[in-house]
């Protein structure tokens, strides 16, 4: 079973969820049609959470410092200079279980969402062993990034019975 | 009028906190708890009017808060506040009891909405 989501499909989930949850903070973020791993070498917080069950990958969002203190202080309703790392972690971590869950219905068969996991770095090179990226979007203000990209795993060759 | 906020997320936590004083929930005293096992005790402690619960969590998750609060014979109105919509969920949820779901992303219509009838 290969994924269906669209580029539409989950940039209408990726700006749904943003824009209610963040209010403007990504309303000023533009598209820019870039695949997300043209992106990647800008982002310093990575989330991913894995989808298991009858179809297998994961879903990765990736931002760059900026945008990602910008996503947390308005979560917590505090000032983009007072954004711990821990904070900025469980932001982007929460952020990328609500856009998956809101994947998730997309997704064929019965499917199960890991926890988050959130990495913090620079020039992060995104990505998931074992699965290829399917499809992503990419946004940007400026030098600014935010990515999302979901990847599937290889189900490897059926057995004949 | 107690409301047991129960996510993993502390930024979770804080924008429903948020939203239920948007809804006009404002003078309720709010507790929090980190997952399932922590919500248990602050039930049995504080007996909250109503939960708010996220479905994902670490040490125990949100629908296995409640199939042990209904096992307790505990009654609170427990509400999930998760990203998890597909219909299986909503089915098991509301088979074991659930008062209500919010999906995520949501707005503070929808802790009106939900909350109204517990007030």
């Amino acid at each position: 079973m290969h994924v269906h989501v669209t580029e539409p499909d989950l940039a209408d989930i990726v700006e749904g969820a943003t824009s209610t949850m963040l209010g403007t903070v990504l309303g000023a973020l533009a598209p820019s049609g870039e695949a997300p791993s043209e992106a990647s070498a800008a982002c310093a917080v990575g989330a991913s959470v894995q989808f298991t069950g009858e179809w297998s990958g994961a879903l990765v969002i990736g931002c760059d410092e900026m945008i990602g203190n910008e996503a947390a202080a308005a979560m917590f309703g505090c000032d983009t200079n007072n954004v711990a790392a821990d904070d900025l972690s469980d932001a982007l971590g929460e952020l990328a279980n609500m856009i998956a869950g809101n994947v998730k219905p997309l997704l064929p068969g019965a499917i199960t969402l890991s926890l988050p996991t959130v990495v913090q770095g620079s020039e992060l090179r995104l990505g998931i062993p074992g699965a290829a990226p399917t499809v992503g979007v990419t946004y940007r203000r400026g030098s600014c990034v935010f990515s999302v990209e979901i990847y599937e795993r290889s189900q490897g060759p059926r057995k004949q019975s | 009028m107690k409301i047991l906020i129960v996510d993993d997320s502390r930024a979770m936590r804080t924008i429903v906190k948020r939203h239920v004083a948007q809804a006009g929930f404002d003078s309720a005293e709010i507790l929090e708890a980190e997952n399932g096992r922590d919500a248990l005790e602050t039930i049995r402690a504080s007996t909250p009017d109503v939960v708010l619960s996220d479905w994902n969590m670490p040490e125990m998750t949100g629908i296995e808060l409640l199939e042990a609060l209904r096992a307790e014979g505990v009654t609170v109105p427990l509400g999930f506040v998760t990203s998890e919509s597909s219909p299986d969920f909503k089915e098991r949820a509301f088979d074991a009891g659930a008062a209500f779901m919010i999906t995520k992303p949501f707005g503070a219509e929808d802790f009106s909405r939900c909350l109204a009838p517990f007030m």
